[in-house]
């Protein structure tokens, strides 16, 4: 029975991380910490956890615990990483790890000398459609990537935790609302050569970066777009690869994927979206929709369990999670100038 | 009377494959052939591995094993202008003729090259025009893929001759398309044939030819009589030869049998695996266009 450790008892612990480990027969939540105490106990008393601290370094101390999962915001995974390390315990965390590559380096590093596994959960990349394309791809059935788009348009962020509007903390519309597409097209693509062209806007009564959409070109001489905006009409994120041989678009909440090859007619188009509307359905009437939607995250923790138990290298590991570090950071480095560019507009828009 | 088609299964190096089929199948082979010609399946800008085109990791040791065999041979790889296609870039875009410059292979545009007129009883034409360079041949060796089609159901040795009609914009054939095959593979007839069929990566779907989802079936076909060549490719692909216009039409114009028999090594399971194809779809569009 592996025991864990859980630093956070916020919204990704308490709907996500915990239902996981509820599900398994060979861990146990062994001691949960947080910082708020009335999140503390509640959280403690809903999962039945005796084992409650508010400091980290007493959760830490605490011997019974083989591996520590970091549910904090994303701002403090650096320092959580590092704290975890040094008492020598393995770490399961969130995305992002930390805010710059260097510092994932640092986690990197350190985690290497005391030899302790780092894994990260990048849980997109354990979505049906993902896991699907990749199997593809590595078959061979899928042809050499050309170029891909990635779009992800959401809503407001004012109905989220306040410490994710002051970008300036959370690392904003990149480290927190744009991660996973992100890193999902750099999953696919590799990692990056230079950021071709870049276009962001930034508004000073939000104060917020609320939209993006960059030209990037790749090492493996394919090329990629991306647009992640904030406060959009329709919210979705969409992954389209354009191989060589075959086209594959992926949507989230439903999840899909759909191949297409040569002229893509309404009919297809309509099949395929009857497709998805067929097994969302399903899963709503066998009321397996919210169970469907924890699997990502299951399926990360379980790939993350199982390397613990073989001491095999983590599923998602810090070296795998550069790649999009790197990116981030030029594309933020880019935002940096072209906020201090901004002209603000009087212009009416009617 | 049935004729031999060999099938044999890519198993580590495909040198070793190929130069093991060509060399201990007892398959009809010219001597000293002076010219060879060899006909790759180009129908489309769409790369090897999407099952749609000739595969050049698969060409190069068919190419290298034919300059062994026959060093004293002009080799010459020969494809015509298509409706999408020219025949002038193809073979550079798909990267066939960085592997026939490696062997001294001659890649030809046939629509650029001589033509002949020759007297058929066909099907639907009494003459047609054929590139000299495939009457002049001692050894033709056609080399298709293995794909399911639209219109014709399966796409292999009788139809990678198509390309030989001597207009660009063969779509207009289609309309005739079963004796359109028929009727050039009649006119073509060299002196000796060869079909070599790559089935490692095929074709399946109804988007076939040109884009159908790539399947791998791992498997060389190898046979001189195209049409029993063509029915073992139409069974392997899950359809009877004989429900198949252009393989039953070119068998009773005596170009082949159906008939063929089987010479192999490998299980019938590992042979006979079927290709998608939905065939609900293929008659809907046989009904819209007014075919039955």
């Amino acid at each position: 029975m592996l025991k864990v450790g859980l630093i956070g008892c916020g919204f990704v612990a308490e709907k996500y991380h915990m239902p996981c480990y509820l599900m398994f027969d060979d861990v146990k939540v062994a001691a949960v910490c947080d910082i708020n105490k009335g999140r503390l106990r509640k959280f403690g008393q809903k999962f039945a956890i005796k084992n409650q601290f508010e400091r980290i370094t007493d959760l830490l101390s605490y011997k019974d615990i083989d591996f520590v999962d970091i549910c904090t915001p994303g701002f403090l995974h650096f320092r959580h990483c590092m704290k975890v390390i040094q008492y020598g315990k393995n770490v399961l965390v969130e995305k992002p790890i930390a805010l710059s590559s260097k510092q994932a380096h640092e986690i990197l590093n350190r985690s290497r000398k005391v030899d302790i596994k780092v894994g990260v959960v990048q849980n997109y990349r354990f979505h049906d459609p993902i896991i699907e394309l990749k199997k593809k791809i590595s078959e061979g059935l899928i042809g050499r990537i050309i170029s891909s788009t990635v779009i992800q348009h959401g809503g407001s962020i004012f109905d989220q935790p306040f410490w994710l509007w002051n970008e300036n903390v959370s690392g904003g519309i990149l480290y927190e609302f744009g991660f996973h597409a992100i890193d999902l097209q750099t999953y696919f693509m590799g990692p990056h050569k230079r950021i071709v062209g870049l276009i962001s806007k930034y508004n000073p009564h939000l104060q917020l970066t609320t939209s993006i959409q960059a030209l990037v070109e790749y090492q493996n001489g394919s090329s990629g777009f991306l647009d992640i905006t904030y406060f959009s009409s329709s919210q979705f994120l969409s992954l389209n690869l354009y191989t060589t041989t075959i086209d594959a678009t992926v949507k989230f909440f439903p999840d899909s994927l759909t191949l297409k090859i040569g002229e893509w007619p309404p009919l297809q188009e309509l099949l395929g979206d009857l497709k998805r509307f067929y097994k969302f359905a399903k899963a709503v009437l066998r009321n397996r929709y919210k169970i469907n939607s924890l699997m990502p995250h299951y399926r990360a923790i379980k790939a993350f369990k199982s390397s613990l138990i073989k001491d095999e290298p983590p599923p998602v590991a810090i070296e795998d999670v550069i790649p999009t570090m790197k990116f981030l950071e030029e594309v933020k480095s880019k935002l940096r100038r072209s906020k201090l560019n901004w002209q603000p507009s009087h212009r009416s828009p009617r | 009377m049935k004729s031999e088609v060999y099938v044999t299964k890519f198993n580590g190096s495909p040198k070793n494959t190929i130069s093991e089929l060509l060399i201990t199948a007892n398959l009809n082979l010219p001597t000293n052939p002076k010219l060879i010609c060899i006909k790759p399946n180009l129908c489309d800008y769409r790369f090897w591995e999407s099952g749609a085109t000739t595969d050049p990791n698969i060409l190069d040791p068919l190419l290298a094993t034919l300059s062994e065999k026959y060093p004293d041979s002009r080799l010459v790889l020969v494809e015509n202008d298509a409706t999408a296609v020219s025949a002038d870039n193809i073979f550079h875009y798909l990267g066939i003729s960085l592997v026939a410059d490696k062997y001294d292979c001659e890649i030809l545009n046939v629509a650029r090259d001589e033509w002949i007129s020759r007297p058929i009883k066909g099907i639907y034409f009494q003459n047609l025009l054929i590139p000299k360079i495939i009457a002049k041949c001692e050894l033709f060796i056609t080399h298709p893929k293995l794909k399911t089609c639209s219109a014709t159901k399966i796409s292999c040795s009788l139809k990678n001759q198509f390309a030989f009609h001597r207009r660009k914009r063969k779509i207009s054939l289609h309309r005739i398309l079963d004796a359109a095959i028929v009727d050039i593979n009649l006119a073509l007839q060299p002196k000796s044939i060869l079909s070599i069929v790559d089935a490692n990566i095929c074709h399946e779907g109804i988007g076939g030819p040109s884009f159908g989802f790539p399947k791998k079936l791992g498997l060389l076909i190898a046979g001189n009589d195209i049409v029993a060549v063509d029915a073992l490719c139409a069974k392997i692909a899950g359809f009877n030869p004989f429900f198949i216009g252009h393989i039953r039409k070119a068998a009773r114009k005596k170009l082949g049998r159906i008939k063929y028999h089987l010479n192999t090594k490998l299980p019938k399971s590992e042979i006979f695996r079927g290709l998608k194809f939905e065939r609900w779809i293929y008659f809907g569009l046989k009904l819209a266009r007014g075919r039955f």
